[in-house]
């Protein structure tokens, strides 16, 4: 006679075959594998795949295979929109196929000789954006709803396996970029004391921020501070374009305004969907004005000896890549010895819960120092009051008492 | 997920409401629900699209750049607008230029 199994114990045993702590002690490509056998297992399935989308967002590639039955191409890549897998990664929902009713088995990443007669695929989230999807086969039946359901739980359990996987390899990438394109130590510049700091936020925050400063040919001098949006080895790797096309329009261009214009159309026309805040200021051969211009960036400090340091009064124009277009302004603001000034990324004084307002009138409070490098370690300080997660750059710049070659 | 979105079209408006943080676990979805909003608005003569920001307590730039690439698809000002943002979250589309763009109001 056979031993009727209680449904409850019966679905509790499928949610812990899947969730079972001891998975977290494989490697991510087993992790994986693991979890598509223990899936099949469960649901009778004879194959199953994950894709996760590559580093250009645009494709997806079967990263893993489980299943008795070898029916997936390994490696194989699936456009976004493109069959069932592609399908749902655009849509971000689970969806099934009747591969019978639809009369068309076909799958980009299957064997042209695969005859599964249904499917069902679910994204594998990371925070609120689609990383991948899960797919799996059946030769024949059906899947019932407990099994989707058991499905998305599988994909949630992938999904944090995938974010741990590309946590650890992007962060390394993300610091190693970063560091090569936003040096430690700004180069020295003729008639001006300057210093900075880049430091990397926690896990999720690090890549995107940078300073830029350079000598031009005339004797101008450009300061920049920036802050793409988003995070990561992506926003990184953005970064390092715009601040490369920033110098490039600077050579051309001694307008703060102008040089900020071009660079918007640029990033518009060839880094669909980025965005960008910063700041470009151009200091005159005199050392005595500086003209600069903001888009969509927090404005900067003055420093001064005698008095309670304050923001610089300027228009904040749109950041870059927002609209097509933008007016840009130029502000010009007269700078001397007695003056230091402070550029910084919104990670030195955005804190959840707590006022920016508030944030900034701290900061101002605590900066005093006669030097460009005093200045940056009393900026820092305001931070070490709490925890940033986001990354922090923070450039300042004081005209030396006598201007001229070293 | 500390964001909810509800979108609602009525006489001519498609509003968005958020409520919780919006950051960069979170502003994918406002995203979408923007680009499903402007579909929306795009279907009924002269509707606008509405995000109200009353009961978010948290926005940072990821959030902003949400609001203006909505902004951007939408058309501009005259097809979309941000309204209700008080408090901190007030103060930081002040701070970085963008509440007068996104909400048609001038200091």
């Amino acid at each position: 006679m056979a031993h009727r199994i209680d449904p409850g114990t019966e679905k509790l045993r499928r949610i812990q075959a899947v969730t079972d702590s001891a998975l977290s002690s494989l490697e991510f490509g087993d992790l994986l594998a693991e979890l598509l056998k223990r899936t099949c297992d469960l649901m009778q399935a004879n194959t199953a795949a994950v894709l996760l989308l590559d580093a250009t967002g645009s494709e997806l590639v079967v990263t893993a295979t489980g299943g008795g039955d070898e029916v997936v191409i390994r490696e194989a890549r699936v456009r976004l929109g493109e069959g069932l897998a592609g399908q749902v990664a655009v849509r971000a929902q689970t969806q099934t196929v009747d591969y019978i009713a639809t009369g068309d088995g076909s799958e980009p990443f299957l064997l042209p000789d695969a005859r599964l007669a249904c499917a069902v695929s679910v994204p594998i989230f990371a925070a609120s954006r689609v990383t991948g999807v899960i797919y799996v086969g059946k030769f024949d039946d059906s899947f019932s709803t407990d099994d989707i359901e058991l499905l998305r739980l599988v994909a949630d359990r992938a999904s944090l396996a995938v974010q741990a996987h590309l946590s650890e390899s992007d962060r390394a990438a993300t610091l190693a970029l970063q560091r090569s394109l936003v040096p430690a130590r700004p180069s020295p510049i003729p008639g001006l004391d300057v210093a900075a700091r880049y430091i990397p936020g926690g896990q999720a925050g690090v890549g995107g921020d940078w300073y830029d400063l350079f000598r031009l040919p005339s004797d101008h001098v450009g300061l920049v501070i920036g802050d793409v949006a988003g995070s990561g080895l992506h926003a990184a790797i953005v970064m390092g374009r715009i601040r490369s096309a920033l110098r490039a329009y600077a050579l051309e261009s001694t307008d703060p305004a102008d040089v900020l214009t071009r660079l918007d159309r640029k990033i518009q026309l060839f880094e669909p969907g980025a965005m960008a805040t910063a700041i470009y200021g151009v200091v005159d051969p005199s050392r005595a004005r500086m003209d600069f211009s903001i888009a969509g960036h927090l404005l900067p400090a003055t420093v001064s000896a005698g008095r309670v340091s304050r923001l610089l009064k300027a228009p904040i124009d749109l950041p870059l890549g927002a609209y097509p277009d933008t007016p840009r302004h130029t502000t010009s603001v007269e700078i001397g010895p007695e003056t230091g000034l402070l550029f910084y990324t919104d990670g030195l004084v955005e804190r959840r819960g707590h006022s920016l307002a508030g944030s900034i009138r701290a900061l101002l409070g605590r900066l005093k120092s006669s030097t460009a490098d005093g200045v940056c370690g009393e900026a820092i300080g305001h931070m070490h009051d709490s925890v940033a997660s986001d990354d922090v750059a923070v450039l300042a710049v004081r005209p030396h008492a006598k201007p001229g070659p070293p | 997920m500390d964001v909810s979105i509800s979108t609602m079209g009525t006489a001519g408006v498609v509003r968005v409401s958020v409520a919780g943080e919006v950051d960069l676990a979170s502003s994918g979805w406002l995203t979408r629900e923007i680009e499903s909003a402007v579909a929306m608005a795009a279907d009924l003569p002269g509707a606008t699209v509405v995000v109200d920001l009353s009961q978010v307590s948290f926005l940072d730039s990821s959030g902003i750049n949400a609001l203006i690439t909505g902004s951007r698809l939408a058309g501009g000002i005259d097809h979309f607008r941000v309204a209700g943002a008080t408090g901190l979250v007030r103060e930081v589309l002040e701070f970085t230029g963008v509440w007068s763009h996104l909400s048609g109001e001038h200091a």
